[in-house]
């Protein structure tokens, strides 16, 4: 999920993480930080890249009907918590109209979609979400 | 040497509107016009759906069949007719969103609903010319139809990618031949919101004079015959054009029947035939004999013989197949349509 007013180098730094869940793996303990970490828990500073799953399983959701502004338009937004090869991601969840439908541990994927634009001239920032495999309606 | 097809991506939206909903909103007879395109509903991308985001999803697809690693592709070319951007590409978003290697060719095109399968061709010279090992080839689009007007009722969204290259290829492409000419069928001008017809020039001097000629032309060339193939796709601006035109050239409706997919996503523009390509290599058998003819207004065709190889059917299900994509999908009303595809201009967008 990309953070609200982005500047664009910012969001142009984050271009792994947001398109490709790029994490980081330690070298000594093998813990996997995403976002990266410049120091692992173990006292490695020594990381290796490394893309997180593509699919995994829905842990927490919630709804919201009162966003920002940038997403307005988009109300109501989901939101989840799912664990992508033992990494717990935070995202927002699409094409899933009812979300009280899906259940414990519902299979979600990592899609690849529009997060914001500024305005109607401005860069379009792209990013991941997440999407049930099943559908929820 | 032997060029063709390693892999293949398809994405197909979840959200769908029946044609009989649009009719409805705007007073049509339902099924006269279901009657004239036998098209029974279309895919709608959602409000963050655009044809950079159906590129990396095709895309991802075409990689995880094709087996190889991103860091192998030498070259990336994207076709459309709808850019986000009109100036800033498609194709670069795609080698940061597939992590492949800075030292690649890179390239959106555009000739209407053709420019997707001339990246195929392009892509196909540079393997054949050793310049690159393997290039990806993307149609995508989600293009625009005015409300109101019989567009409106065949615009689907899609998009499809190829992986291109000369090894392990689940499809030879064992020739090519284009048919092109200065013909104002349909255009947009630069700025514009929606595209227009040229009054009666949509069908005989553009779809079927194009299409017919780069069909006759490659089977004259290879003295072939319709007989002689197992599969024919044609690109498909409704049902009724590309069942039309194979029985102008002698294709049996069999042949043409697996490879239409307009009828349940609408047009997907630059991913129309490939997308029918898509799904008839979901079901086709090894030595399958495959015609495709593409048609991109303006206008022009790109015919391709393709024959399928003992690798396809073990790389069908390693990725989603347009079958499931058709299947899986979510009924939205025209109010949805209207708002999923940005058309109610706002001031607080």
């Amino acid at each position: 999920m990309v953070d609200q007013n982005l500047s664009v180098p910012k969001y142009w730094r984050k271009i792994p993480q947001y398109y490709r869940l790029t994490a980081v793996k330690c070298r000594k303990c093998g813990r996997v930080y995403f976002p990266p970490r410049a120091v692992c828990e173990c006292g490695s500073r020594e990381f290796d890249e490394y893309e997180l799953p593509r699919r995994g399983k829905l842990i927490e959701y919630t709804v919201l009907r009162s966003v920002t502004s940038d997403f307005e338009k988009q109300r109501p937004l989901a939101f989840g918590i799912a664990d992508l090869g033992g990494v717990r991601v935070f995202g927002q969840l699409v094409d899933c109209p009812n979300p009280d439908k899906l259940g414990e541990g519902a299979e979600v994927e990592v899609v690849f979609r529009r997060v914001k634009e500024d305005s109607d001239y401005g860069i379009i920032y792209y990013g991941f979400k997440l999407r049930p495999v099943k559908g929820c309606w | 040497m032997a060029v063709g097809i390693v892999g293949w991506g398809a994405y197909i939206p979840r959200y769908r509107i029946k044609t009989r909903e649009i009719a409805e909103a705007w007073g049509d007879d339902a099924l006269r016009i279901r009657d004239m395109y036998l098209v029974e509903e279309k895919a709608v991308g959602y409000i963050d759906e655009d044809p950079v985001t159906m590129a990396v999803e095709a895309s991802r697809d075409a990689l995880t069949r094709a087996g190889i690693a991103p860091s192998e592709v030498g070259a990336v070319f994207a076709g459309t007719e709808s850019k986000p951007y009109a100036v800033k590409p498609i194709s670069s978003i795609l080698i940061d969103a597939l992590n492949l290697k800075r030292q690649v060719y890179s390239v959106d095109m555009e000739f209407a609903c053709k420019a997707g399968s001339d990246a195929i061709v392009n892509l196909m010279g540079l393997v054949k010319s050793g310049l690159i090992k393997y290039g990806i080839a993307v149609g995508t689009d989600s293009s625009q139809g005015e409300p109101g007007e019989h567009l409106e009722y065949t615009v689907g969204t899609g998009a499809v990618a190829y992986i291109i290259g000369s090894t392990n290829l689940v499809a030879e492409i064992k020739h090519t031949y284009p048919f092109a000419s200065d013909t104002p069928d349909f255009w947009r001008r630069d700025g514009s919101p929606y595209p227009v017809h040229g009054e009666g020039f949509t069908g005989e001097p553009a779809y079927f004079r194009h299409i017919i000629g780069a069909a006759k032309g490659l089977m004259e060339e290879l003295g072939m015959k319709p007989n002689d193939f197992d599969y024919a796709i044609f690109h498909q601006p409704n049902a009724r054009f590309p069942v039309r035109v194979a029985q102008m050239l002698g294709f049996p409706l069999e042949k043409v029947k697996p490879g239409i997919v307009v009828d349940l996503i609408g047009n997907t523009y630059n991913a129309s035939a490939l997308l029918g390509l898509a799904k008839v290599l979901e079901e086709a058998k090894p030595g399958s004999r495959i015609l495709v003819v593409t048609f991109g207004s303006g206008a022009g065709s790109n015919a391709f013989y393709i024959e399928t190889t003992d690798l396809l059917p073990s790389r069908v299900k390693l990725a989603r197949t347009v079958g499931e994509m058709l299947e899986d999908k979510v009924y939205i009303d025209y109010s949805l349509y209207l708002k999923y595809r940005r058309i109610i201009r706002m001031i607080h967008g």
